[in-house]
């Protein structure tokens, strides 16, 4: 068969097979659809299950009592050889004292058992701050009946020191709905089986939060209002994106050696000016962003701050949404003066972050830029792998004098429904190449032909890294030379959504639709991505954070490794990463927004 | 370690920097919430030795994005890149900080240049617990802000 014969059979074929298959499955669907409101129904009462535990955790702590907590569980409750859980000896790591708890005996457990055990762990607290208990993983699920799935339990609370501890508890429950049928809902535990619990104690001296007015700092970060989803708009699809905003740079942007912030919103953007430290560690900032020439700047996701035309002074580049970029040249003095059009960057494009390389090395510094989609053209089309945002865009620096947009030819523009964008040299031949995170589906790594092209190779180095992708940095946390990737990921207890059970009803709606036409190109892209492995994708979006550890695949060769058991997965809904080494003790540690993984010396993170 | 360190807080954290705002070797957070104040985390953590470098690109680009620097301290290589924007619309501060722990000294350091050059310099003409300013062009020299010394804060760690 010619190429061209091959290509015909190959969309030809699936074709035929949906004009045989839609009939049968449409004489399906009525019974699925019963099938699937039984499962939404056992999805949305467990939550409630567990909102109400949450609750009776709460009461309980307060008032000491354990009945509170073992009213959840059934009288038939029991786990044979279960063994007591406690705690095992503090360790101190970072400053922080960590305690595990363990199994000890294998005792069957009965409610008794339990009761003595809730109030031990009960009299560990003097206190509760805050609690949240969430599904980490659906293992099984009979409709309606019983199911058994992990639950993380974490509690914020003061130990009987007056130390401020969180524990993270994370226990596998099999539950049974005890109602008769028919009846509302009656959820107990009937077996548990605890799976890792730890508790970190400190003083919170550490890192003490500071009023930001106290260090001159008034910005309050206010969102876009054309994207305001509270005043009804026909043409707003994707209003969700106003919540997206909030860039930051720290760098020193006038070079005095201290490093300056700007804050970026929906609104107006700000800069502040770091004036002055004192040896007793105060810093106080002063508010440049009139004399600095930004007045008047809003609708903006990202800034960075860069020599780019090398003549000594940091330029700033802005990537706005849906507003033109733009490019702001430093004067020397600090003042800035907008050259956006001459340098050819004031494109208008749903920009959402930027990261800065000189990808060609010829010594300036290009530009490459996240783009989502269009807020008022469309919704991201397929929940995992969306496929209809604008490409993201490179902007090649030409000495300083303009840039050109070279994203066709480079071969970056991403057409995912990116978020964040960052560069490092992950395979160690001194060209740079570049990481995408989209939301909605995929990780891209681009890497550096260096002939002013790059290859997609995220399949072959191990990093699609399938979910709501929302952030990215690269360090070398195991000290191997190697530059290693850290992505934050959307992290949902709402795994119902992306259950079997939910792909099967996600599919019934494709068939309905006649999606399967309109998005043929994207199945078959994801076809050709993960194969028959596709239907899991469901069960790896919501997993959270993911850590890849390059060991530096030789000449030619990427390969990422994802380490499943660092302890940085559950980071809650993550945004921005960042690596550093925050005791100074020669590791980098990880700060994910919404929470805190630290590394500690000869283990891993 | 968020809790007992104190960096809990429970606003809608979008971009986060990184930066020693204070200057006493000790790396901060700075973190733009959607729809509210920033937040600020000052680190007063009991922490070690450090080193920041500063590097100033001659035949590259002038900011050094894309630098290797390689320090060796205690038997250890540790590697950093000079990096502008990642994360999530974030930017950290350029200089290069490197925890040092309890050494005294820094063995050696390599920088590698986004052109491909690689200078070394020896940890004795270093020296720690500064910011030093590294130029492509030749030049060095220790940052001229003032750089407070953590010597009584390292005490214990």
């Amino acid at each position: 068969m010619t190429t061209r014969q091959k290509v015909s059979w190959l969309i030809i074929c699936p074709i035929l097979l949906l004009i045989i298959l839609v009939p049968w499955a449409l004489h399906g669907l009525a019974e699925k659809d019963q099938e699937h409101a039984q499962f939404y129904n056992t999805g949305k009462t467990i939550n409630g299950f567990l909102s109400s535990y949450c609750k009776g955790f709460e009461a309980a702590v307060v008032d000491g009592d354990p009945t509170k907590l073992t009213a959840f569980y059934s009288d038939r409750y029991r786990t044979p050889d279960r063994g007591r859980w406690v705690w095992g000896p503090e360790t101190m790591e970072s400053g922080a004292a960590v305690s595990h708890r363990r199994l000890e005996g294998e005792q069957e457990y009965t409610v008794a058992e339990l009761s003595a055990e809730t109030q031990d762990y009960l009299d560990s607290f003097a206190g509760l701050d805050r609690n949240w208990c969430k599904i980490d993983l659906i293992e099984t699920i009979e409709l309606e009946q019983s199911a058994v799935l992990t639950v993380k339990l974490i509690a914020d609370g003061r130990d009987l020191a007056g130390r401020f501890f969180q524990d993270r508890n994370f226990v596998r429950w099999h539950l049974v709905n005890e109602a008769t049928p028919g009846e509302a809902y009656v959820w107990k535990i009937v077996r548990d089986e605890p799976v890792e619990g730890v508790r970190v104690a400190g003083e919170r001296t550490g890192l003490v939060e500071m009023n930001p007015t106290d260090l001159g700092i008034d910005f309050r970060h206010q969102r876009d209002a054309r994207l305001d989803m509270k005043q009804f708009r026909d043409d707003l699809k994707f209003g969700v994106i106003q919540h997206a905003s909030g860039g930051i740079s720290a760098a020193d942007y006038d070079q005095d050696g201290r490093p300056d912030l700007l804050f970026l919103d929906g609104q107006q953007i700000r800069l502040y000016r770091n004036v002055e430290t004192t040896v007793e560690g105060a810093v106080r900032f002063t508010d440049v962003t009139s004399e600095a020439g930004l007045n008047g700047i809003g609708q903006t996701h990202v800034g960075l701050f860069a020599d780019f035309d090398n003549d000594g002074d940091r330029d700033l580049f802005l990537g706005r949404y849906l507003a033109p970029n733009k490019l702001l040249e430093n004067d020397g003095r600090g003042v800035f003066a907008d050259v956006s059009a001459e340098m050819g960057v004031d494109v208008t494009v749903p920009s959402t972050s930027a990261t800065l390389l000189d990808f060609d090395r010829d010594g300036f510094l290009d530009i490459y830029l996240a783009v989502n989609g269009h807020a008022f053209e469309a919704l991201p089309r397929l929940p995992f792998f969306a496929q209809n945002g604008r490409p993201n865009r490179l902007f090649r620096n030409n000495s300083g004098e303009g840039f050109v947009d070279v994203t066709e030819a480079s071969g970056v523009g991403d057409v995912g429904w990116s978020l964040a964008v960052a560069s490092a040299d992950v395979d160690g031949d001194g060209w740079t190449d570049l990481a995408v995170a989209n939301d909605f589906g995929r990780k891209n790594l681009y890497r550096n032909n260096r002939d002013g092209s790059f290859s997609e190779i995220a399949k072959e180095a191990g990093v699609l890294d399938f979910s709501g992708g929302m952030g990215l940095t690269f360090g070398d946390f195991d000290d191997d030379g190697w530059v290693d990737m850290y992505t934050s990921n959307i992290n949902s207890n709402q795994r119902w959504f992306g259950e079997d059970m939910t792909v099967g009803q996600y599919i019934r709606n494709v068939v309905r639709t006649r999606w399967i036409f309109t998005d043929f190109l994207e199945y078959f892209q994801l076809y050709r991505l993960v194969g028959n492995d596709w239907v899991e994708l469901g069960q790896q979006i919501g997993e959270g954070n993911s850590l890849f550890k390059n060991s530096g695949g030789g000449e030619g060769q990427i390969a990422f490794e994802e380490l499943k058991d660092s302890h940085t997965g559950r980071a809650g809904w993550g945004w921005s990463v960042n690596f550093f080494d925050v005791d100074n003790d020669t590791d980098l540690d990880l700060y994910a927004a919404n929470g805190w993984i630290s590394n500690t010396p000869g283990t891993d993170l | 370690m968020a809790r007992p360190s104190g960096a809990d807080g429970i606003l809608d954290g979008r971009g986060v920097a990184t930066a020693d705002f204070d200057g006493d070797g000790r790396l901060d957070l700075a973190i733009n919430n959607n729809n509210s104040q920033p937040t600020f985390y000052m680190n007063r953590l009991t922490a070690g030795n450090w080193m920041r470098l500063e590097l100033v690109g001659d035949s590259g680009n002038r900011d050094a994005v894309g630098a290797k620097i390689r320090l060796t301290v205690a038997d250890k290589t540790l590697t950093r890149w000079v990096e502008a924007g990642s994360g999530y619309a974030a930017q950290s501060a350029f200089p290069v900080h490197f925890g040092l722990g309890s050494a005294e000294w820094i063995d050696n350091v390599e920088i590698t240049w986004p052109s491909g050059e690689s200078v070394q310099i020896t940890g004795a003409d270093l020296g720690i617990n500064r910011m030093v300013r590294i130029e492509e062009s030749g030049g060095m020299s220790v940052a001229a802000t003032e750089v407070v010394a953590t010597e009584s804060d390292s005490a214990g760690g």
